[in-house]
């Protein structure tokens, strides 16, 4: 039967690309706090540059990912007030006390372990891992918790997006870790042949962690594609303009072609495994996919007509 | 079950609907609502092919849930409930986040383009406390439009929600709405139906652009 709208409303996006660049620098943080003192946790003394290249990761990322929340607002000098007119239903609040929270304790352990305080930098890290969680948690849950949005909707978004964001960290840590390997490469000022192998091993290491998160993004995607193709009429629509419609040359090439499944082919194939210019290339994609991630999961989330 | 506290909502008539959107310029003139936003609008839609073709109308506007998604995700409670059961926007709490309008299954609401905050319809509440109708009620030439108390019996919604049967817009998403449609076309509900929804997409965003 022929059916036409002849007459509707266009609606503004409300989430826009700077929420989505937030999503994406929170998760990089995240992800550089939760392997930093992963690393430190650890106690081993080769993960000790890790600890230090995510501490200075954190510090870059979190001092400027707020600002792109501050000037996404309506009334951008009223921010203060997610801090003072909580409500306790709101994912909103909840970032609000993870990201008051986690600032104050992450700092003293940055400074402990700039300082080499090993024992304060372990209690404080261990403190700081359940707020770096939830700093980027709650992003999922903002998604989560938008029911309206049949891409969003889903109690799988959260584990989702602290899964990529290990990889975005991941990914961003290693990238650093090469270039610094290189670098001491050619001013040969490494200790001795002992301590190169041992970075060299640390960062195939990353590169191996990230292939686990990587096989578990793509592991969510399956289970949400399927999902989302028995569901509603808008899910199915959804699920389509991610994997073979509007969206599916950023989404599906990009992010889990490029981001994801390639990195993870790479990891099966002997010589490109270990092969630190290989992985800082596939490193550079996976930092490039789950921004796209979050760009089509967010943004295009909303593409789907709702009303 | 009897429930003695008041509780407002609309039943609107889809038989009685002419579709001539003078709902909308009403709402327009009496909220002062801006250019490129509507607090209450009518999406028409045509359906069949000729000579058995027929349009559609769906007047649309905040359904003032009951469990309302926007007041449960509101960061600041800017977005707050009545014990009326209407639904309010403080304007002096609201930072504008937009949160509300993303979690909205009916996307009624919008960021005010010029005092940047977010807006919705209210039922007139207003004139609703003056003790007259909402504005689109008030000026609905066909009758289409029924606002009042749904638990006081007396009341012509109390009385039109026992006699005829009607139903809700998205009444999966759990909201209870306050919106009661008569003679509602599923098609008409359907958000993905009479549209290209890959076209769709690309020439929302085109408009978009040129009002945003």
């Amino acid at each position: 039967m022929d059916m036409n709208v002849l007459y509707n409303v266009p609606h503004e996006i409300p989430l826009t690309i700077a929420i989505a660049t937030y999503f994406y620098m929170v998760g990089l943080h995240a992800g550089c706090s939760l392997l930093s003192i992963g690393a430190t946790l650890t106690g081993k003394k080769e993960y000790k540059p890790i600890a230090k290249i995510g501490a200075i990761g954190v510090i870059i990322l979190f001092s400027t990912a707020p600002i792109l929340l501050v000037v996404d607002l309506g009334q951008p000098l009223r921010f203060w007030y997610l801090m003072t007119r909580g409500n306790s239903t709101s994912p909103l609040t909840w970032g609000s006390v993870f990201l008051c929270s986690y600032p104050i304790t992450t700092t003293i352990y940055i400074v402990m372990l700039f300082k080499n305080n090993m024992k304060y930098a372990k209690i404080f890290g261990a403190i700081s891992l359940p707020l770096a969680i939830g700093v980027h948690a709650y992003t999922g849950f903002v998604l989560s918790m938008g029911i309206s949005r049949v891409a969003w909707s889903t109690s799988l978004m959260p584990i989702y997006f602290l899964s990529s964001a290990m990889v975005s960290g991941i990914a961003l840590m290693t990238l650093i870790g090469i270039i610094r390997h290189w670098t001491k490469n050619r001013k040969d000022s490494w200790a001795d042949e002992h301590e190169k192998e041992t970075d060299n091993g640390l960062l195939i290491n990353l590169t191996r962690l990230a292939g686990v998160f990587m096989i578990l993004n793509l592991f969510i995607v399956f289970t949400e594609q399927v999902n989302m193709r028995f569901e509603s009429e808008e899910a199915v629509e959804a699920a389509k303009m991610l994997l073979t419609g509007h969206l599916s040359s950023l989404y599906a090439y990009v992010d889990l072609g490029l981001g994801n499944l390639l990195p993870v082919l790479a990891m099966a194939v002997p010589g490109v495994n270990k092969n630190l210019k290989v992985w800082a290339v596939l490193m550079v994609f996976a930092l490039i996919g789950v921004y796209i991630m979050r760009y089509t999961v967010t943004v295009g989330g909303q593409f789907i007509p709702i009303m | 079950m009897s429930n003695t506290a008041k509780r407002y909502a609309m039943v609107i008539d889809l038989t009685r609907c002419i579709g001539c959107h003078s709902c909308s310029v009403a709402c327009k003139a009496e909220n002062e609502v801006p250019p490129a936003v509507w607090r209450s609008w009518v999406k028409v839609m045509e359906k069949g092919d000729y000579p058995v073709a027929r349009t559609m109308s769906l007047p649309v506007l905040c359904n003032n849930c009951e469990k309302a998604i926007c007041v449960r995700v509101c960061p600041t409670k800017a977005s707050y409930q009545r014990d009326d059961g209407i639904v309010l926007i403080d304007p002096h709490k609201c930072t504008g986040c937009k949160y509300c309008m993303a979690a909205c299954p009916y996307q009624v609401r919008y960021l005010n383009p010029v005092r940047k905050y977010a807006q919705k319809c209210y039922f007139c509440s207003h004139r609703v406390d003056a003790g007259l109708k909402p504005a689109c009620v008030e000026t609905c030439p066909a009758g289409a439009r029924v606002f009042g108390d749904m638990n006081d019996p007396e009341s012509e919604v109390a009385q039109l929600l026992i006699k005829l049967p009607t139903s809700v817009l998205k009444p999966d998403s759990g909201t209870l709405p306050s919106v009661f449609y008569v003679g509602l076309d599923k098609d008409m509900a359907d958000p993905l139906k009479g549209i290209d929804v890959e076209y769709s997409i690309e020439h929302d965003h085109k408009v978009l652009e040129e009002i945003f």
